[in-house]
């Protein structure tokens, strides 16, 4: 673990994520670019749905936010998506407003953490090694 | 072998498929049930992952419409369920699923399961074994052509009709009706015991020749029953042996070979009953040419109550257009068409 890692309580757990890759480096890369660029646009689109008052679009979104959480094992992203979930399958999405703050801070700081936990397989002798 | 993924959700999908890939999977995706569902009709696909919860089909209708489906050999269906209660479980095994796993996957957990699923894949070589023993008994009879193809599709598309009513909703379970198709193509097992020069005499049967004919039903039930005492606890054994026993019994009582009346007839035997006839008809053979759709069907109806169940009846009437779908499928090339040898025979 780099010292970066250490200085850092990390939103979501890395070691997990690998395994779920099959211990594809170049693929939990792509992962977590992919995320990078798609995270803050979920959450938008999950506020606009419950200013809409669509409950439906708001309940899937913040499922599929709460499965990307659960992929990434970021347990805080993946507790506050289930609520605002929750929230919509109980047709109750207003009372979500207030949690959408909880979860753009999450999903930021996941965001920001995905360079920090690229940056641990740019040694390419590691990625091999983490490969395998 | 062929794996088919299905999830509304790019990023689990993708982590799923990678994971299939590394697995050694041939994975095709699917982004609801609907997609999925043609995917399974048009590409032989023996194992299915899919999300619970997407749009325009969810999983467990998914498997619901799979089960119902007319495909070739059996797909293993795993559902992927963020929802770990014993209820969604209880769902989504009625609804056919083979398996549930909890989201995320747990790598390890993932390999394992879809080695159950390969290893439970793997019986299906006991279908085909049951499937070639009762091809076996009908090369005697070359004439016969796909008569054991469609009389097993005709016997589930009954079967699955007959689900639908209340009455038999309960009785009649997914398994039940996989078992009727797998078993229903030993009906006349028995016939390897029957010689040569009564099995296949042009003309019809004398009065002894028949007597001797009739022993096919009470044969392949004996064999059966043999390997059923051997493997008591082999279900499929225990429908085979009932279907080769009755499905010659008649609903009124005057069939054989014991003369079982209405319910005292198992349901299976007289489901096969009516399929078998109806195929029957619409066949040529070497003693009769092939009856168009329309007569046999009035056959059929006319026998309601004295040889067939009214019900299983109602439940052909009910799924006619289906029959012809299937005869069209699995039509021998030498015969006709029922719908056409009717419309040949009103312009004659």
């Amino acid at each position: 673990m780099s010292e970066t890692l250490a200085r850092i309580d990390p939103p979501f757990v890395v070691t997990d994520l690998l395994k779920r890759c099959m211990g594809n480096v170049a693929f939990l890369k792509r992962t977590l670019t992919k995320f990078q660029t798609r995270g803050m646009l979920d959450v938008d689109g999950l506020q606009r749905a419950i200013s809409d008052g669509n409950h439906a679009e708001a309940t899937r979104l913040a499922h599929s936010i709460k499965g990307i959480a659960a992929n990434l094992s970021a347990s805080r992203m993946y507790a506050v998506a289930g609520e605002i979930e929750n929230f919509g399958r109980a047709d109750r999405i207003d009372a979500a407003t207030g949690m959408i703050d909880s979860l753009r801070a999450e999903v930021s700081r996941c965001v920001a953490f995905v360079p920090v936990a690229i940056a641990q397989f740019s040694d390419p002798v590691a990625e091999v090694t983490c490969a395998r | 072998m062929r794996a088919l993924i299905v999830d509304d959700d790019e990023f689990s999908l993708d982590m799923l498929q990678n994971a299939m890939d590394a697995l050694g999977y041939d994975v095709m995706t699917a982004r609801n049930g609907r997609e999925a569902l043609q995917c399974v009709r048009d590409h032989p696909v023996r194992l299915v992952i899919t999300d619970w919860e997407m749009p325009e089909m969810a999983g467990d209708e998914f498997c619901r419409q799979v089960r119902r489906e007319d495909v070739d050999g059996y797909v293993y269906v795993i559902i992927l369920t963020g929802r770990d209660h014993p209820e969604q479980k209880i769902i989504g095994l009625e609804a056919g699923a083979d398996d549930l796993l909890t989201k995320p996957f747990n790598p390890a957990e993932l390999t394992v399961r879809l080695k159950v699923a390969e290893r439970i894949l793997a019986l299906e070589t006991r279908d085909v074994a049951l499937f070639a023993l009762a091809k076996l008994a009908e090369s005697r009879d070359p004439e016969t052509g796909a008569h054991l193809e469609r009389v097993q599709s005709y016997a589930r598309l009954l079967t699955q009709t007959l689900a639908t009513r209340p009455r038999y909703g309960r009785l009649i379970t997914n398994e039940y009706v996989r078992l009727i198709y797998q078993t229903s193509p030993l009906h006349d097992i028995g016939k390897v015991g029957i010689p040569d020069a009564i099995l296949l005499k042009p003309g019809k049967l004398d009065a002894e020749e028949f007597a001797i004919m009739k022993t096919h039903t009470a044969l392949g039930a004996a064999t059966l029953s043999a390997a059923l005492d051997r493997f008591p606890s082999a279900g499929f054994l225990q429908l085979g042996r009932d279907i080769a026993l009755t499905h010659h019994e008649r609903f009124n009582g005057q069939g054989y070979p014991r003369g079982l009346a209405g319910e005292n007839i198992p349901l299976c035997g007289r489901i096969v009953a009516v399929a078998d006839v109806y195929d029957a008809l619409t066949s040529k053979r070497v003693y009769k040419e092939a009856i168009p759709h329309p007569e046999a069907r009035q056959i059929i109806l006319s026998e309601s109550g004295e040889h067939f169940d009214p019900e299983v009846v109602a439940a052909f009437v009910a799924s006619e257009g289906e029959f012809l779908k299937i005869y069209a499928r699995l039509a021998n090339e030498a015969e006709e068409h029922p719908a056409r040898l009717a419309s040949k025979r009103k312009v004659a």
